[in-house]
């Protein structure tokens, strides 16, 4: 069977936000490939390690820098990457017009997408792809299984988690817990050297995005950061019990 | 029409509904507010929200006695475009982040997500949502009809008015349900839940271990019935189950005050927590980067302050 | 000769040269020239490092050495100790850039870094270059995957860094199938988790030789842990052999070369403790502002006040200097590497004669390198304040770890020897043209002042003063060698501060080199290679002083120091508002960054 995972570029979560012209800057800023992503990849890398005939194709959209988490993917192990190259500020479900394109061009069977990641937390581009494909979709998945041309696997719901049981194609979204990404190694390093990156361009998939990002802004909440004196436990308890029942009222 | 789908439990009308309520009402765009009722046995859950509402919609079959993201996403689409609703509001749990792109892609209308404010301006819709874990408020706008799902705890909850809303039961064309649910573990817990706590009580590695986290942890929050949060350092580490985690890959919380116990504050913790109006820091680590974002701090041995502050409580 | 990870930048340059000749800035290889693959080796590496090593530094420095073993083992896995290994062993063969890429990213926490060099460097290279087919089918790929550790056994209590007088004798077993090894080792690094011990000896208190002696071969034993100052999670133990029966099939190489062995890997030691010290730097940088950028006196973050941004805006350039000055040395090993024909059977030797050449760099990048290191942990720890002296924050570890740089791989002060005495003999030896370019410095200073040459770029004055660097040094060079003659090299003090003055010409010189090839699009790298240029003239100076304090005196003196002003005359850059836009941007970005 032949898998997607959609690779995204995110400002690492260790680096600071900055914001140049109403939005964030990321010129010269630490960018890594979305820890969400990478449980999706390492996902798809275990089921082809289990012993299903699998092609892993890794899948970016986005500005030119984006190459480099998809060489970071291949040399995780995809087999091979398809790079939609775009400065375009897509939203989501643009992006799942070209993720599902793709996806037919390329007669997937599953697709991996990330959820609650570094710069938007969203399991919405691999719902409103599988809208567009019409397959079934799982969402906060962290645990995860092929068999017999199914899924199955545990994810998480409204009050706790279900395990489930559903047909390929399917569209699946990660959750922390899924899997611990490997390190891509240095021999696969090299090896990747040799493999396909495919650059295609957006306008084929005749996009138009309907959400306009208006501003960024960073802020920051004053604080009282009011230190009570701790040396006398008792008192000190007194009074933050005076300040929580009087100032913050969030106590009778 | 705005309409608006409501979301329950355990047979009551959840806090994040009356929120959209208030966010429906306050928008500005034109039309009635009708709330959609979606499930099995659900006539208690209309009865209530019918105060509160323009006109609740019903939609009560054995089919929807369980959610499914495919199911949920064709009644909604389908009440929305037979109502010409311009715009379509679901509570930003995660089943309404499941369905709500599906929506959005059926009726051809625009996502946005987790909002915290929304705003008419002629055809224009304005809103602000928070990303990079939180650090930034991103303003966004979109044209015609939208889908959005609302932050819970960014609106007020409306109140339920003398004024009883007219049921309406609604006929759907429902697809096979494809994931099949074989299992389910609840979050056990009697307390509030984390989302709509006043009050969230959250400890740390600080904390000690597991039994501290119940002494002190838990007992502080059972003491001003309060919601308990943990770090992921602890889920982790097994002394919390996941239902309980805040932050980047747990839960994002709101609430009236967040009480930090041994909790030093990385950025992916803060990123569930930092929208809080009141934050309390009890910490050992002077340093800890918490106490940077703390309106209350208290430098210290939690096992000492802790039981000191449930002693004064209990006065 | 290896797998070039990434295509050959450097130009084919003679080891030494740098003193007397100039480079281009296309000349020299730089971290701006990596390849796409040495990125990603970077990022394994840095991930590693962040996500093993400093996970579980505890365990670590309470010297449980299944933890570290079981590190070097994932490390193996990652390929990360094969980058010098043959192919033909499983290995993979890389350029020298890419192994110090290792070196330089793998170094969070001494104790792992001493370890893991040890074990790839001393411990597996003579292996590599001198072993039989048979000895490195039956060890190497149990090294390269870190399923045994690898340990080197030379120091003795009476010789450190003079090797050559060990006492250890190996006599050949009446049957002549053993070699029977007697003596004592000391200082021995990964002795305590080693599974297999590069050991020298002399054959019948002649010939200096090395053998490979398994953990656990009856004779041999490991001492108690030695109690140190830093690298506490390290194993340094003695080694004690009593009729330690070793199969002569164990000898390493021939009976009597165990020199060459000794020696040709302290080159490569060198210039990976050089990287392995940038690695170090750039971590104890980021604790350091970090700390600095949490930490509030007087209302503010401790990292606003200008004495502190001092010491950040330094710590900052040196690493920038540091990085320039190891890839620019080891790239131009590259390039010398290149042109060797891998195939070749005497390949190894090759191998080692080329890098021999760039001996004086490699000694020079070890010096700069660890006391570079040692200035910026002391940086770190003063930005800490109290709690900088207390075990809880690692800036106290750093301080600790990074002393033993300036003492193993031969001595800075053995290395300064080693970096003026090369440059002379290879003079005398008329492969280095030092003597006629001392000549015309000589007599260009003798003819009086000449018009400034006018350089362009935004680097024109630091230019000039590299030249007059360079000059200062060959002035210096021929003063003191008018003076002394054949005993310059008993004038240690002498040799000392000419090597500062030819380790500064490297390291400015690299420095701007670098920062010429980002033509001008980073001005924070031009902030650095101001600042730095600023510092390194200061040491050129104050070793020009010495020297020629030392070499005359009455109108002789007075004539050296007219000349010395000369060639020293310049107008001091503003060094405080160029430490605060460096410290400015460093700060901001929470570590260092470009």
């Amino acid at each position: 069977m032949r898998v997607l995972t959609l690779i995204r570029q995110v400002l690492d979560a260790e680096e600071s936000v900055r914001i140049k012209d109403g939005a964030v800057d990321l010129e010269g800023r630490k960018l890594v490939m979305d820890t969400m992503d990478e449980y999706g990849l390492e996902q798809a890398l275990r089921i082809r390690e289990a012993g299903v005939e699998t092609e892993v194709v890794a899948v970016a959209i986005g500005p030119a820098r984006c190459q480099d988490v998809l060489r970071n993917a291949l040399a995780m192990g995809a087999d091979r990457a398809i790079h939609v190259e775009t400065d375009a500020k897509l939203d989501v479900i643009a992006v799942s017009k070209v993720m599902a394109a793709i996806a037919t061009q390329e007669a997937a069977d599953l697709i991996f997408s990330g959820g609650q990641q570094a710069d938007w937390d969203s399991h919405a581009l691999g719902a409103a792809t599988a809208e567009r494909l019409q397959w079934p979709q799982v969402t906060w998945t962290n645990a995860l299984e092929v068999k017999d041309g199914s899924l199955t696997g545990k994810h998480d719901v409204d009050e706790g988690s279900e395990t489930f049981a559903m047909p390929l194609p399917a569209v699946v979204t990660t959750q922390q817990g899924l899997n611990e990404p490997r390190y891509p190694t240095l021999p696969n390093i090299m090896k990747a050297k040799k493999k396909e990156l495919r650059k295609e361009s957006l306008a084929q998939f005749e996009v138009v995005p309907k959400t306009t990002v208006v501003s960024e802004t960073v802020q920051v909440k004053e604080r009282m950061k009011k230190m009570l004196d701790t040396k006398d436990a008792a008192v000190a308890a007194s009074e933050l019990v005076k300040l929580l029942r009087n100032e913050a009222r969030v106590i009778g | 029409m705005i309409l608006l789908v409501v979301e329950y439990s355990g047979g009551k009308v959840s806090k994040s509904t009356y929120e959209l309520v208030t966010c429906a009402r306050q928008l500005g765009r034109e039309g009635p507010v009708a709330a959609l009722v979606l499930g099995s046995n659900i006539a208690p859950v209309a009865s209530e929200i019918a105060g509160a509402v323009d006109q609740v919609l019903v939609a009560d079959r054995a089919e929807l006695a369980q959610f499914d993201s495919e199911l949920w996403a064709a009644a909604v689409a389908q009440i929305a475009s037979e109502g010409e609703a311009s715009t379509v509001l679901i509570g930003g749990s995660r089943s309404g982040r499941d369905y709500s792109p599906r929506v959005a892609v059926k009726l051809d209308a625009s996502l946005l997500e987790d909002i915290i404010t929304l705003q008419a301006d002629g055809e224009k819709l304005i809103a602000e949502h928070y990303t990079y874990l939180a650090r930034v408020t991103e303003k966004v706008e979109v044209q015609g009809v939208a889908v959005i799902t609302v932050k819970p705890g960014a609106f007020a909850a409306a109140v339920r008015g003398s004024e009883v809303a007219e049921q309406f039961d609604v006929d759907l064309d429902l697809p096979p349900r494809r994931l099949q649910v074989t299992g389910k573990t609840g979050e056990k817990t009697t307390r509030v839940p984390l989302s709509e706590a006043d009050v969230v009580v959250a400890g740390g590695r600080g904390v000690g271990s597991a039994e501290s986290f119940t002494k002190l942890v838990e007992g502080l929050a059972d003491q001003i019935g309060a919601a308990v949060g943990a770090t992921r350092a602890i889920v982790d580490a097994g002394w919390r189950p996941y239902a309980e985690q805040v932050g980047q890959t747990g839960k994002t919380v709101a609430p009236k005050a967040y009480i930090a116990i041994g909790i030093s504050g990385a950025v992916q913790h803060l990123s569930g927590m930092n929208k809080s109006k009141y934050i309390i820091a009890i910490n050992k680590d002077a340093e800890a980067p918490i106490f940077k974002i703390a309106d209350y701090g208290m430098v210290g041995d939690v096992n000492l302050l802790v039981p000191a502050i449930l002693d004064e409580l209990r006065k | 000769m290896s797998t070039a990870v990434a295509p050959m930048v450097a130009k084919r340059v003679n080891g030494g040269s740098f003193l007397i000749e100039d480079l281009t800035a296309a000349d020299v290889f730089t971290l701006e020239d990596l390849s796409e693959e040495q990125k990603q080796i970077v990022k394994t590496t840095a991930d590693f490092a962040e996500k093993e090593i400093l996970t579980h530094v505890d365990a670590i420095e309470a010297k449980q050495f299944d933890v570290t073993k079981a590190l070097l083992q994932k490390a193996g896995d990652l390929g990360l100790m094969s980058a010098d290994v043959p192919e033909e062993f499983g290995g993979l063969e890389m350029d020298k850039i890419t192994s110090a890429l290792i070196s330089d990213n793998i170094s969070v926490l001494g104790s792992f870094s001493v370890a893991f060099s040890a074990h790839t460097g001393i411990g597996m290279l003579p292996l590599i270059w001198y072993g039989t087919k048979a000895q490195k089918e039956k060890y190497l790929a149990k090294l390269a995957t870190g399923e045994w550790v690898a340990s080197y056994a030379l120091s003795e209590s009476s010789s450190g860094s003079d090797a050559m007088n060990i006492r250890t004798q190996a006599v050949l077993s009446p049957d002549g199938r053993h070699y029977v090894l007697n003596g004592e080792k000391m200082w021995i690094s990964n002795a305590g988790m080693a599974n297999l011990f590069t050991v020298f000896a002399k054959i019948d208190g002649q010939k200096f030789s090395a053998f490979l002696i398994e953990a656990g071969t009856p004779g041999l034993t490991v001492g108690p842990e030695e109690h140190k100052l830093g690298i506490r999670g390290s194993s340094t133990c003695p080694l004690s052999l009593s009729d330690c029966m070793v199969p002569v099939e164990n000898l390493l190489g021939e009976a009597g070369n165990g020199h060459r062995i000794a020696f040709n890997i302290l080159n490569v030691g060198r210039y990976k403790l050089g990287a392995a010290a940038v690695g170090g730097a750039r971590h104890a940088f980021r604790n350091g502002i970090k700390y600095g950028n949490d930490r509030i006196a007087f209302g503010k973050a401790v990292t606003s006040f200008g004495l502190i941004q001092e010491k950040i805006a330094e710590s900052a350039t040196l690493i920038y200097a540091g990085e320039a000055l190891v890839y620019r040395v080891v790239g131009a090993i590259d390039a010398s590497l290149a042109e060797l024909d891998k195939s070749a059977p005497d390949i190894s030797l090759q191998v080692q004669k080329r890098i021999e050449e760039f001996a004086v760099e490699c000694s020079i990048i070890k010096v700069w390198g660890s006391e570079m290191l040692e200035r910026i942990v002391d940086h770190v720890l003063q930005i800490h304040g109290g709690y900088g002296y207390v075990e809880e924050f690692p800036a106290e570890r750093g301080y600790r770890d990074a002393r033993i740089n300036k003492i193993f791989e031969g001595t800075n002060e053995i290395n300064r020897l080693i970096t003026t005495g090369w440059m002379i003999k290879r003079a005398l030896q008329g492969k280095l043209a030092l003597l006629p370019a001392i000549q015309k410095v000589m007599d260009e200073v003798m003819a009086g002042p000449s018009p400034r040459e006018e350089q362009g770029g935004a680097l024109a004055t630091q230019r000039a003063l590299l030249a007059n660097a360079k000059k200062i040094g060959l002035f210096c060079a021929g003063a003191a060698s008018q003076k002394f003659g054949q005993t310059l090299e008993e004038q240690q003090e002498v040799m000392g501060a000419l090597a500062d003055i030819i380790i500064e010409v490297l390291a400015l010189e690299s420095t701007l080199l670098r920062t010429e090839k980002m033509a001008g699009t980073k001005p924070l790298a031009i902030a650095m290679a101001k600042y730095y240029a600023a510092r390194s003239f200061r040491i050129v100076e104050k070793s020009a002083e010495l020297i020629i304090g030392a070499v005359a005196e009455g109108d002789m003196l007075r004539t050296q120091m007219t000349i010395f002003r000369r060639l020293s005359k310049h107008e001091p850059e503003n060094t405080v508002a160029l430490g605060r836009q460096i410290a400015g941007a460093m700060i901001e970005a929470g570590r260092y960054a470009l």
